[in-house]
């Protein structure tokens, strides 16, 4: 499995277990951290769940196993996915801290621009990395 | 990779960029308040359920899952093209449906959605299975 598979991978893993983490904080006691708001921690969780850790999943295991290409490099141009995993992550652990700091804290909204425009920026270079090796085996 | 599971992919992959800029849009635009928004909403997670993440999983199960010994290796094509452009139309329509606010529209693409779906469970199904055996 090539090293960015890895990254992509383990990195999926951590955002499922603090997703977890942010599910079960919800289940805390009234009265605890009253200023966090439910609905920021569940929007959280949420996006962990989809962007952090079933997206990052499949980038991962399809960087490793979509078919490769004749030319080199096999996998194509490397750089186009660790740009993909460091903005999606930047973007992810932005949306982390600016949610509840927003909707609990009346911080500023920026941090959620930044991170909305950050995971864009991920996803697009992900697809740049992914688009050619969608193509017909021998093609 | 089969040319069904290439259109899926590709198909995913536009949803996925269509969802992520609907929702990068919708979390700067967080205090903007305005009778779009839950529309818009509804649009966002439209795309990343039924648009991107189905039929990526399809496509590549389509792919890469176990082939049959005898008959056609994946299942009758035809059936796996009228299941993908069932997909297809529902991606569509679905979300308009839902950006225009009309519940018809949006539930008829649901309808292709999961009309589609429920065909490619149908071409899966026996695939998944030990490698070199039947059923």
């Amino acid at each position: 499995m090539p090293v960015l598979s890895r990254w992509f991978i383990k990195a999926g893993f951590l955002a499922l277990g603090t997703a977890l983490l942010l599910e079960l904080l919800q289940l805390r006691p009234a009265g605890m951290l009253t200023q966090l708001p439910d609905s920021a921690v569940h929007l959280a969780a949420i996006h962990l769940l989809t962007v952090g850790w079933l997206l990052q999943l499949i980038i991962g295991v399809a960087f490793w196993m979509f078919p490769r290409h004749p030319t080199s490099p096999p996998r194509g141009d490397v750089r186009y996915g660790w740009w993909a995993f460091g903005l999606l992550n930047t973007g992810l652990v932005l949306r982390l801290l600016g949610e509840p700091w927003r909707l609990g804290f009346s911080g500023p909204a920026w941090p959620l621009l930044a991170a909305g425009l950050l995971q864009l920026a991920g996803v697009a270079s992900a697809l740049a990395l992914l688009w050619p090796r969608i193509r017909g085996t021998g093609s | 990779m089969p040319k069904i599971s290439v259109w899926l992919l590709r198909l995913s992959l536009i949803a996925l960029l269509t969802g992520g800029a609907l929702g990068a849009w919708l979390l700067g635009a967080e205090p903007w308040a305005s009778a779009w928004l839950p529309r818009l909403r509804a649009v966002h997670v439209d795309l990343m359920l039924f648009g991107w993440l189905m039929p990526f999983v399809l496509g590549t199960a389509f792919w890469i899952l176990p082939r049959h010994a005898t008959g056609e290796g994946r299942g009758p094509v035809r059936l796996a093209s009228g299941a993908t452009w069932l997909i297809g139309a529902g991606v569509v329509i679905a979300p308009l449906g839902a950006l225009v606010g009309s519940g018809p529209v949006a539930n008829g693409g649901l309808a292709c959605t999961i009309l589609g779906g429920g065909l490619f469970l149908r071409l899966l199904w026996p695939r998944v299975k030990a490698f070199g055996r039947e059923g």
